[in-house]
């Protein structure tokens, strides 16, 4: 297993450093933002909102990133020959898939301790513990392991073509929920007033707070299902691809 | 020449994880804020608790480097499949103190309240249930103590003084670690009788208790990472944050009137003193550690 994850780090250094790359210019320009408005005195409620709003966009943009590492992973191992060499190795398909799994967590957690501390000199920037979005990229890091769970068993089925047509599919299908609840669901909890203050309102004094216990759990069942798939689709993935 | 080399290595290591620490709580303290941790610099107080967390490890690693070392026994394998029982052990027996914490805390310090009051509010459940995930997630400030005390101190310790004096002299020298943290405040605050010295001292024998639980997972893991998830679980999920999940709006008002030093000098620390006892056990039964 060791083996495939080393050769799955080395095959996506390049997009690893891009990302790295990437995630310091988007720290550079928020942290800028945050001395300045730190700087800045006493500032209105809407920006303090504000500001951890933009945390979360940069977060999410830095956590969205990581797909294009792990599609980097796949490129080439759709291939028929690349999975027969698996098949032969000693720890065979499992030691190939464990090493996606790994990645997959190697990559969250190594992009949670770059948010973490971006944070934290954001907080000292700032001045004030009031903008920690702290909470937000261990939220992240479970919504990526939840993405992941459903994408890598099309990935070792139908190779990176596919698999990418059903992530997008994924994504239609999540926005349709939200867009579905937003036009039916009662969200009359989020209009009164501020709706970023309503939101985190709901999450952390209301019901919402179940949805944050509960979903790092699901998340954790979620992938450990998709290992399972993974290890019995790979098989038929050899035998459909060519 | 063997064993003076590991004198020195050790030497090295505690010196450069304590004075970066020292240097740090006495610039705060002189032109910063005097006792930080009573003061409502909450930013300050959270760099310092990530980046203090993180020293022992950056230690660690400049000791390799300095001393060439090497970087054999690391304890980065995360050896789940072998030792999956040191995982769970890592966060049943910190979430058993917890709780027995609290039960002690209620039977002894507010013991007017009914049990159905000091776990009062069911949105406890998923708060607690948050917080563990979170430790374990975000584990890597107390992989930055464990991969140091743990993963570099405590091998160097067993190999000059055996098992059981090392757990000792491991455990007091993590507690005195902390006292720079405790002098200004840290954990008890500063209103206490014999403040500082009751802290420091409740410190070493905190850490020693912790040390040999700790020590007794990474040696039967060989990996830092179950010590890493228990040390970040004791820090997110102690006594006081399952009470303040649960209890009673009238409890926790009392509780603030209580103050910090009150709840933690209490009976609490009699739970981990009997886990340490038992992992100082059976650490001592285990066969001597041999290099992997």
């Amino acid at each position: 297993m060791l083996g495939f994850f080393y050769k799955d780090i080395h095959k996506t250094r390049m997009i690893m450093s891009l990302i790295l790359g990437v995630a310091l210019v988007v720290a550079a320009f928020l942290l800028t933002t945050y001395y300045f408005y730190g700087a800045a005195g006493e500032i209105e409620n809407s920006d303090i909102l504000m500001l951890p709003l933009t945390s979360a966009a940069a977060y999410y943009l830095l956590f969205f990133l990581l797909d294009w590492a792990m599609q980097d992973s796949f490129v080439g191992e759709d291939q028929s020959i690349w999975q027969c060499f698996v098949m032969a190795t000693p720890g065979t398909m499992k030691a190939q898939i464990q090493s996606k799994f790994c990645l997959t967590i190697f990559l969250n957690i190594c992009m949670l301790v770059f948010c973490e501390l971006m944070d934290m000199i954001a907080c000292l920037l700032f001045g004030d513990m009031t903008v920690s979005t702290a909470i937000l990229p261990v939220l992240l890091v479970c919504w990526n392991l939840t993405k992941s769970a459903f994408t890598l068993p099309f990935m070792f089925a139908c190779g990176n073509k596919q698999s990418n047509a059903i992530k997008l599919i994924f994504f239609a299908f999540i926005v349709l929920l939200i867009a579905v609840y937003g036009l039916f669901g009662d969200i009359s909890w989020a209009l009164h007033g501020n709706i970023l203050e309503n939101i985190r309102k709901f999450f952390i004094e209301g019901n919402g707070i179940w949805i944050l216990g509960i979903f790092p759990y699901v998340a954790a069942a979620l992938y450990y299902i998709s290992y399972c798939i993974c290890l019995k689709v790979y098989r038929k993935g050899l035998e459909n691809i060519e | 020449m063997n064993k003076k080399q590991t004198i020195k290595r050790l030497c090295v290591y505690i010196a450069l994880s304590f004075l970066p620490v020292i240097l740090i709580m006495v610039l705060i303290d002189c032109f910063v804020v005097y006792h930080l941790f009573t003061s409502d610099r909450a930013e300050i107080i959270y760099a310092v608790g990530i980046i203090g967390m993180l020293v022992p490890s950056i230690a660690h690693l400049l000791t390799r480097l300095i001393t060439k070392e090497g970087f054999s026994n690391l304890y980065l394998m995360p050896n789940v499949k072998k030792h999956f029982g040191a995982y769970l052990a890592s966060v049943f027996v910190i979430l058993g103190l917890s709780f027995t914490d609290v039960l002690v805390a209620w039977k002894t310090q507010f013991p007017q309240y009914s049990l159905g009051e000091v776990f009062h509010d069911v949105k406890g459940i998923p708060v607690i249930m948050f917080q563990i995930a979170m430790s374990i997630i975000m584990f890597f400030p107390a992989f930055g103590e464990e991969w140091g005390w743990r993963g570099y101190m405590m091998p160097k310790l067993t190999e000059l003084f055996g098992t059981p004096a090392a757990v000792i002299i491991g455990g007091i020298i993590w507690g005195l670690w902390h006292a720079p943290f405790t002098v200004n405040g840290h954990n008890f605050g500063v209103d206490y009788p014999g403040f500082p010295y009751m802290g420091i001292l409740y410190m070493c024998v905190f850490c020693t208790a912790m040390n040999a639980f700790l020590t007794l997972l990474t040696e039967k893991s060989k990996s830092i990472y179950p010590a890493s998830f228990a040390h970040m679980l004791n820090n997110n999920v102690l006594g006081l944050v399952v009470i303040s999940a649960f209890a009673s709006e009238d409890l926790l008002k009392d509780l603030e009137k209580m103050g910090n030093a009150k709840l933690a000098f209490g009976w609490g620390i009699v739970p981990t003193i009997m886990v340490g006892v038992v992992s100082f056990i059976l650490l001592c039964r285990m066969k001597s550690p041999k290099s992997h």
